[in-house]
């Protein structure tokens, strides 16, 4: 039972760290739309 | 040098390599946004230019609606910025962010220059400290030599861009040192006199502007042992990106290192930064003693 707490307060906080910069995989599968972009690349031909 | 349009699928990157700006209200970010992002109004976007990375950096906008993000992102790439993206996800999940409540974001850059005299600078800043930002535009210079140590004054004569300054400062962390910003029209006898007198500054540093006929004070006004930095158009930028145009804010080749030519040339070099801009970049050191004559 104590290795269930210490594994559910370990995967808490990996979970909270990575959520500081939310994974845009997670973002979309909770509905997010990611989307757009414009690029300017200069380059020499 | 020819420019090609590329497209980047967003998804193909991760949030963490984007510059971010959230456009939700100030209250809602503070529930949970993104580490690092800006929080900025669509309208205050407009006016807060300022505030954002250099032109090379790729900026993402958050926002519940899709098409403020998307608004802001291609009004954004219309005004110079290469890679630009937005995300729209509903607040109640990005409310699961977990970074919470106001966060002191600095998004903007000082001068590239700057940044690769930074070491030099750093050095200077721990002896001598006092450091004049002449024509300090939105004080973004001002503020990273105060980041660095110095006592910094950034003259403009400008309002808007001393309320802009004032801005950048607040919204930056603690500073080594300190800096301050006043109105000045350098042009008059009077500015000149109370804010070039002869050894008053130990760093002087001009960006973008040219008066010649300050450069000789700016030059009396270095304290021995005293650094100036000093970078603005060269002609061929009218010819190339057509602005400046008047002929006395640009400089001929050679022009600027001739015109300090009785300091001690750190570096000296003229040509393209990193946005294609004709510069003439000059970084000089006042001499321990005058030379006689």
């Amino acid at each position: 039972m104590r290795h269930a707490w210490g594994w559910g307060l370990f995967a808490g906080v990996v979970w909270r760290s990575r959520m500081r910069i939310p994974p845009l995989d997670w973002l979309v599968k909770n509905g997010a739309t990611v989307a757009g972009n414009s690029c300017t690349i200069f380059h020499n031909l | 040098m020819s420019p090609t349009r590329q497209i980047v699928p967003i998804r193909a990157t991760e949030l963490r390599d984007w510059r971010i700006v959230d456009l939700r209200p100030p209250l809602i970010y503070r529930r949970g946004h993104p580490q690092g992002a800006l929080s900025l109004s669509r309208d205050e976007l407009e006016r807060s230019l300022f505030l954002l990375p250099p032109r090379a950096t790729p900026v993402a906008f958050i926002h519940t609606d899709p098409g403020v993000a998307e608004g802001a992102a291609v009004w954004l790439a219309a005004r110079g910025w290469r890679t630009t993206g937005w995300i729209a996800a509903a607040d109640r999940v990005l409310a699961r962010t977990t970074v919470e409540g106001a966060e002191a974001v600095t998004l903007w850059a000082p001068a590239e220059t700057l940044v690769r005299e930074r070491v030099r600078l750093g050095r200077l800043a721990q002896r001598a400290r006092r450091a004049l930002d002449l024509a300090c535009g939105s004080g973004r210079n001002s503020v990273h030599l105060a980041r660095l140590g110095f006592e910094v004054t950034g003259l403009d004569i400008l309002e808007d861009a001393l309320v802009q300054a004032r801005r950048v400062a607040r919204s930056t962390g603690p500073l080594l040192g300190a800096v301050s910003f006043r109105r000045a029209d350098l042009t008059t006898p009077a500015a000149s006199a109370r804010w070039l007198r002869p050894a008053q500054w130990n760093a002087i540093v001009v960006f973008r502007y040219l008066d010649r006929a300050l450069l000789p004070r700016i030059e009396r006004a270095l304290a021995p042992g005293g650094l100036l930095i000093y970078e603005t158009f060269l002609e061929e930028q009218a010819r190339i990106h057509g602005r400046p145009r008047r002929p006395e804010f640009l400089l001929k080749p050679g022009e600027l290192r001739a015109s300090f030519r009785d300091l001690e040339i750190v570096e000296y070099r003229e040509g393209p930064d990193s946005e294609d801009n004709r510069l003439a970049t000059l970084v000089a050191r006042q001499r321990k003693k005058r030379s006689a004559g």
